[in-house]
């Protein structure tokens, strides 16, 4: 009776354990801890038997060595286990891949080590049970490089009250928060586990928060507005950033509130007050970055001002090949963008080959004579294009032919970046960007292709968060084999066929001989 | 201690007088043949393909380390699942059955100088097996140019892959006189052993995740095979060897009570 009572112990406890992956808990637990009361039960029916036979000196000796086996056994567990735990915890890591592809770029290892040393980013991840693998190996290098990294998986089904807490509406979501998810400190959502968005979101929830203003006033387009010519899709991502936007009515102040990291002139249709210029003006060279959207056509004072900045914009209309659906390649005025200079606001954009779509856009150059800052042309269109100055042909018919007297032939730049030097010490350079054209990030075109990587790129170069703008992604470095198909067949051959026939032969013959 | 190398060189010697090691290379050899060169033949037509379409611009994501020696490796541990069984199964279950274990436990060897040196014997045959192994990457290096270190990383993967999986086959076959049944014991446990994880993945989350995970033997050779050389899978590695080992020490031990 005790045996079987102690059989059926042991096949409860082994289903129990079995249940632990595939049945309710509750279920595995009840498995559990009657296959161990039937093991006691077992034993204590038996017990009468045991002590008699503990009686006899064979037995006892037995029962010590099983005891001394067992003893030796649990501290042998128990140390190697805690030797296992430890080399968990204090694990050093060496990728051997010449790419190092299994390694946080250098740029994920500096957001890191500027982690608070009081603080810490959680990091939670809801992923469906079975799932979470997807995102483990980035969320792993992270918890590996800095111990100011938590990071915690929940499944949102059997975590309802989690899932509900922090409005997790889909699996593969990830929460990255600055001093733990409740703290308010604040969070970032993050849905693709690549370590460029984690190192980005890490980023900004642990830096300081910029402060971008929009200049109103002459006509600009409006951050809150949700029209089609609005910036209310550029506004959103500016806050995903971690960059706050705010509206500036610069004609009511004497100058550029000193917590603006940029102002950004989207497309106006007037003239700027001249006290305004010279408000810009001293917040430019004071160290403050500018970013002037200027569409074609409109005519204001900013062209002059610019001029002063060393830049000009020109009076004229880009044409451009570009395609249409069913048409081919033909003329028009929204020039597709692949060529791009070579500066951090383009670095991701050459990289990942994006291209970019203007609307309506001017030439920007910069001013022969000006040799003491550097200018990089950021965006230029392809040789077919050109600057079209007769503006009256094209706004009222719509014409627009190549006068090679008066246009300038392309390549034409429509995007310039430059940078002043500023004496006073501790304040950065200043910082310009003239774009000849305003609607690529209106609401309407600024989900076209790479338009949005671009125009936040320029934001956070002008807030000097260029960190932002890109993390390399590391690629294993490329290899090659030179074989030709006889080659590989030939050894193939020799591997599949030859080498274990041989070997199975050889040994026949060596079992044959020590047989015989 | 001295004594281990003896007993290691008899036990080789009498691993090599039957047959079934040399059925068990050939096996592994077609095996493995098989896995490596469909990955081969795959990553050379694939940049046969790119380079008829013209597509330079892929060249640089062709990797011979990811695409043929990381996915033959992995099935070169398949392969080592069914073969290890059959290469421990007789280590100790083979002794008992025939009565030899006596031999030895009376004699002046210590039960450690029997236990290491029949494992031994048994790495020296792993040892073996992952030499045939590098011959393809060898291969590669020959008319290519992959990477060494992540390479070098992988075999010795396999090679501590092996070691461990043996160290639990030696322990089943210290614990019965059936060859049959230490190979299917040891099969099942080292199938249990490479797909807790998956197990562990499907139905856990949190803590007892990550502790199912860990005991799983092929998320540690997947790492170094990846080319990731960690501390905690070496040791990992090293305290299933101790810990298995030390079993068979003491079940050896049993014997002489039992």
């Amino acid at each position: 009776m005790g045996i079987l009572l102690a059989i059926f112990g042991m096949v409860l406890i082994l289903f129990g354990v079995i249940g632990l992956f595939s049945a309710p808990t509750w279920l595995a637990a009840a498995h559990l801890g009657l296959g161990f009361g039937l093991l006691l039960l077992a034993a204590a029916l038996r017990l009468g038997e045991f002590r008699e036979l503990m009686k006899r000196d064979s037995a006892r000796r037995s029962a010590k060595y099983v005891g001394n086996t067992l003893l030796q056994t649990v501290a042998l567990t128990v140390i190697l286990g805690l030797i296992a735990y430890l080399s968990v915890q204090h694990s050093v890591r060496w990728d051997l891949t010449e790419g190092k592809v299994h390694s946080l770029t250098e740029a994920s290892r500096e957001v890191l080590a500027q982690i608070p040393e009081d603080d810490y980013v959680e990091i939670l991840a809801f992923y469906l049970t079975g799932s979470a693998a997807t995102g483990r190996e980035a969320l792993d290098l992270y918890t590996h490089e800095s111990e100011r990294v938590k990071v915690e998986t929940h499944d949102p089904v059997r975590r309802p009250e989690l899932a509900e807490r922090y409005e997790i509406r889909s699996e593969g979501v990830l929460l990255v928060c600055r001093g733990g998810c409740d703290s308010g400190k604040g969070t970032v959502r993050v849905t693709q586990p690549s370590e460029e968005e984690l190192t980005k979101a890490i980023r900004k929830v642990i830096s300081e928060q910029k402060k971008l203003y929009f200049l109103t006033g002459h006509g600009e387009g409006a951050p809150e507005d949700r029209e089609a010519t609005g910036f209310s899709v550029a506004k959103q991502a500016l806050e995903d950033e971690n960059i706050e936007v705010a509206s500036l009515l610069l004609a009511k102040l004497e100058d550029v509130p000193a917590d603006a990291a940029a102002v950004i002139i989207a497309g106006p249709n007037h003239s700027l007050l001249q006290r305004e210029l010279e408000a810009l003006d001293r917040y430019l060279r004071g160290g403050g970055s500018l970013l002037v959207m200027a569409d074609p056509i409109v005519v204001s004072n900013l062209e002059g001002q610019l001029e002063a900045w060393g830049i000009e914009l020109g009076r004229d209309v880009i044409v451009d090949q570009q395609i249409e659906l069913f048409a081919g390649p033909q003329l028009g005025v929204q020039p597709i963008i692949t060529d791009y200079g070579s500066h951090p606001i383009t670095k991701d954009l050459i990289a990942r080959r994006g291209p970019t779509l203007f609307r309506l856009a001017r030439s920007v150059r910069k001013l022969e004579g000006d040799g003491q800052f550097e200018v990089v042309e950021l965006a230029r269109t392809g040789p077919a294009s050109w600057a079209e100055t007769d503006l009256e042909a094209f706004a009222s018919e719509g014409r627009v032919s190549l006068d090679p007297e008066h246009d300038r032939p392309g390549p034409v730049a429509l995007g310039i970046a430059r940078s002043f030097e500023v004496e006073e010490d501790g304040k950065r350079e200043g910082r310009l960007v003239v774009i000849g054209d305003a609607d690529f990030a209106r609401n309407r075109y600024i989900a076209e292709f790479y338009n949005a990587d671009f125009f936040l790129n320029v934001a956070n170069w002008l807030v000097g968060e260029e960190q932002f703008i890109s993390i390399e992604r590391k690629r294993p470095r490329a290899s090659r084999v030179v074989m030709t198909r006889q080659q590989v067949s030939t050894f193939r051959y020799i591997a599949i066929f030859v080498l274990p026939e041989l070997i199975v032969l050889l040994g026949i013959l060596n079992w044959w001989t020590r047989r015989s | 201690m001295r004594h281990v190398g003896a007993i290691a060189g008899r036990e080789l010697r009498s691993i090599f007088s039957t047959p079934v090691a040399y059925v068990m290379f050939s096996v592994y050899l077609v095996f493995s043949g098989f896995a490596f060169f469909l990955s081969l033949t795959g990553f050379l037509s694939a940049l046969q393909q790119i380079q008829a379409f013209q597509r330079f611009d892929l060249l640089e994501q062709f990797n011979l380390n990811t695409s043929v020696i990381e996915p033959s490796l992995g099935i070169f541990s398949f392969v080592f699942l069914l073969l290890i069984p059959l290469l421990t199964m007789r280590a100790f279950a083979e002794e008992q059955a025939t009565g030899t274990i006596e031999l030895l436990l009376t004699s002046p060897l210590t039960i450690w100088e029997i236990v290491l040196g029949k494992y031994l014997a048994i790495l020296v045959v792993i040892g073996m097996l992952v030499g045939l192994s590098a011959l393809y990457p060898a291969l590669l290096f020959y008319y290519g140019d992959p990477e060494l270190l992540p390479t070098l990383a992988g075999l010795m993967g396999l090679f501590l892959y092996g070691a461990a999986f043996a160290a639990i086959g030696c322990l089943i076959s210290s614990l019965t006189r059936s060859q049959i049944s230490a190979a299917l014991v040891t099969f099942f446990a080292g199938m249990i052993l490479y797909l807790i994880d998956y197990f562990a993945e499907l139905s856990l989350q949190g803590t007892s995740q990550q502790v199912v995970r860990y005991l799983g033997l092929r998320v540690h050779f997947d790492e170094l095979v990846s080319g990731v050389v960690k501390t905690d899978d070496l040791v990992y590695f090293a305290v299933v060897v101790v810990f298995f080992v030390s079993g068979v020490r003491a079940a050896t031990e049993s014997l002489r009570w039992r």
